[in-house]
């Protein structure tokens, strides 16, 4: 059974349509990229996934249950849990509280009013450190997110998501903006995070996409182009035209 | 091992230390003022700690604060009036309207965001305004609401007459040192962390599976009850509910001794409170445009110390030198 399904999913922004009639799916434990030119539709196609767009039509499926209509948080409560490809953080935040405030929600789902004082959740603050360590943030914790550099908030971003513990881990873009050792840093964790979690991956950086994922789909003008394992596409004409362009 | 011991008893004592400067406060203040006048400050520090709630914490500017402080108000003030209650009561009432007006109005304005919101929230201030402005006959109208007592506070074992100026003042105190323990309690539960988190970054947040609405419906309505109580506590002081206590003007006076107190910080808006009450009601007897001046202190505020009176103290203390702060490595100009 897959873990994500989608079903002909259409976005549309006036006479643009950002998505078109993509159908794909996403098999438990695997590391499946999406990649293409910029403006391919890609991050919308992630955004209607997490409900922060709804599509014009089609359908989105998680463990099989319909989700297309539920929002962006009820969504979250079953188990999606994204980065953004723009930092999308807590800036006035600590990094402590950032990753608190997804720990949180995942063990404590439904309690809207918890009664327990914050420091009191031995729990949560476990998930915290541990998610802390695994990214390398754990001597910033108490730094302010604003303060942290463009790399720094970059993994800020996944150990949020990675907070959530999710079924599935959407990745947009971790690497953007990044410089060559921080890019081999998040390439590592990455491929640590790979060994244990179903991730959707958006990625740009060719080589890395080809060394973790075990499907690539491309999208191309909103049209899902070609779809295998790596070295498939690699030598897919298609593909290398999208890229290339015909010249 | 002398070094170690005071490193760890300095985390304990911290957060007391608020409390400790308060209690001095509370009872030094009627030194310093009128005695009624030191019972507003309390009244006022109450309402400006649940205005912070919505602003401070969730980022929420509500500018109708005075739906819910009049509501609690005149809730109290009937009931007192017609039905003789307990005067704790007579606070449970107009916590619960305040609460209740507050999740109405916190429904209705949540739908929308920013200036539309604020207006929503101004909107139905004067909408409430004009219903008790129009049924006179029940609350007296533009003349206010006359007559409220202030009856003992019967605890089976004893009863405290509340009647004598120092005796309300030290219930108003012991009220709103409650208040603000109980609304300390909520922004360091879980919850108050979601409302900051809504506040920098209400997507993200709901991304996490947080139902946005709801926990800003939430604090509303805490908001609200706090507003209600503190509202009460007014009309019993004066022995009338005036319609000022729900005029959007009332609403405004909030937001300014906030702001001038200082949103960032849980005990700003009380020191904005003292300052305000205290200068409004001193300054006022002698010099009639007293408000120029107020105007002139939040310029001031605005211009220089964006935190307020918090920023204030926060800058006294970078600038002096403290030994045995280690300097963090300089790890270069943040890239954003």
């Amino acid at each position: 059974m897959a873990l994500l399904r989608t079903e002909n999913l259409t976005v549309r922004f006036g006479a643009l349509t950002a998505v078109d009639r993509v159908s794909l799916e996403v098999q438990p434990g695997t590391v499946h990229s999406i990649i293409g030119p910029n403006g391919a539709g890609k991050t919308t196609f992630f955004n209607a996934i997490t409900g922060e767009i709804r599509p014009t039509s089609g359908r989105v499926l998680f463990l099989d249950r319909d989700i297309t209509n539920l929002t962006v948080y009820q969504r979250a409560q079953l188990g999606i849990g994204r980065s953004f490809q723009r930092t999308n953080i807590f800036p006035n935040l600590t990094v402590f509280e950032n990753v608190w405030l997804a720990s949180f929600a995942r063990i404590h789902p439904s309690s809207l009013p918890h009664p327990m004082p914050r420091h009191q959740l031995a729990e949560v603050k476990d998930r915290v450190c541990e998610v802390l360590t695994e990214v390398g943030l754990a001597d910033r914790a108490n730094h302010r997110a604003a303060e942290l550099s463009h790399g720094d908030q970059r993994l800020l971003e996944v150990a949020i998501a990675l907070g959530l513990s999710p079924k599935l881990l959407m990745l947009d873009e971790p690497t953007a903006g990044l410089s060559p050792e921080e890019t081999r840093r998040m390439i590592w964790l990455i491929k640590e995070l790979a060994k244990r979690y179903t991730i959707l991956l958006i990625e740009h950086k060719i080589h890395l996409v080809m060394e973790v994922s075990n499907l690539i789909s491309v999208m191309h003008f909103g049209q899902l182009i070609a779809q295998g394992p790596p070295e498939e596409i690699q030598r897919n004409p298609a593909v290398q035209e999208a890229y290339l362009g015909r010249r | 091992m002398g070094h170690a011991k005071v490193a760890k008893l300095r985390p304990q004592l911290g957060p007391i230390i608020p409390w400790v400067l308060l209690g001095v406060v509370v009872l030094i203040l009627p030194d310093l003022m009128r005695t009624t006048v030191a019972t507003e400050v309390w009244i006022f520090a109450i309402l400006a700690l649940a205005f912070n709630l919505l602003l401070g914490y969730t980022g929420l500017l509500s500018f109708g604060q005075a739906t819910f402080f009049g509501a609690g108000a005149y809730t109290a003030g009937l009931l007192l009036i017609h039905q003789r209650v307990h005067p704790l009561v007579a606070l449970a009432a107009a916590a619960l309207a305040g609460g209740l007006v507050a999740a109405l109005v916190g429904y209705l304005c949540i739908r929308r965001v920013g200036l539309y919101f604020i207006m929503l929230t101004f909107a139905f201030n004067l909408m409430a305004y004009f219903i008790v402005y129009q049924a006179s006959s029940i609350t007296g109208g533009v003349d206010g609401l006359p007559g409220v007592p202030r009856p003992p506070v019967n605890l089976q074992v004893i009863s405290w007459d509340i009647r004598p100026g120092v005796s309300y003042y030290l219930f108003v105190s012991l009220i709103f040192l409650a208040c603000a323990l109980a609304l300390k309690r909520v922004v360091d539960s879980p919850l108050g962390l979601v409302l900051q988190a809504i506040r920098e970054n209400e997507a993200r947040a709901a991304a996490l599976g947080y139902n946005t609405s709801a926990f800003k419906r939430l604090a509303f309505v805490i908001s609200g009850a706090f507003s209600g109580l503190a509202g009460a506590l007014y009309g019993m002081l004066f022995g009338i509910v005036p319609i000022d206590t729900i005029y959007w003007v009332t609403s405004g006076n909030v937001v300014f001794m906030t702001l001038i107190g200082g949103t960032s910080s849980f005990f700003g808006p009380v020191i904005g409170a003292i300052f305000f009450i205290w200068l409004a009601e001193t300054i006022s007897v002698r010099w009639e445009r007293w408000p120029l001046l107020f105007g002139l202190v939040f310029v001031l505020v605005i211009f220089f110390f964006r935190g307020g009176f918090v920023e204030v103290w926060r800058r006294l203390q970078a600038l002096l030198p403290r030994p045995g702060r280690k300097l963090e490595p300089d790890r270069g100009p943040t890239k954003d």
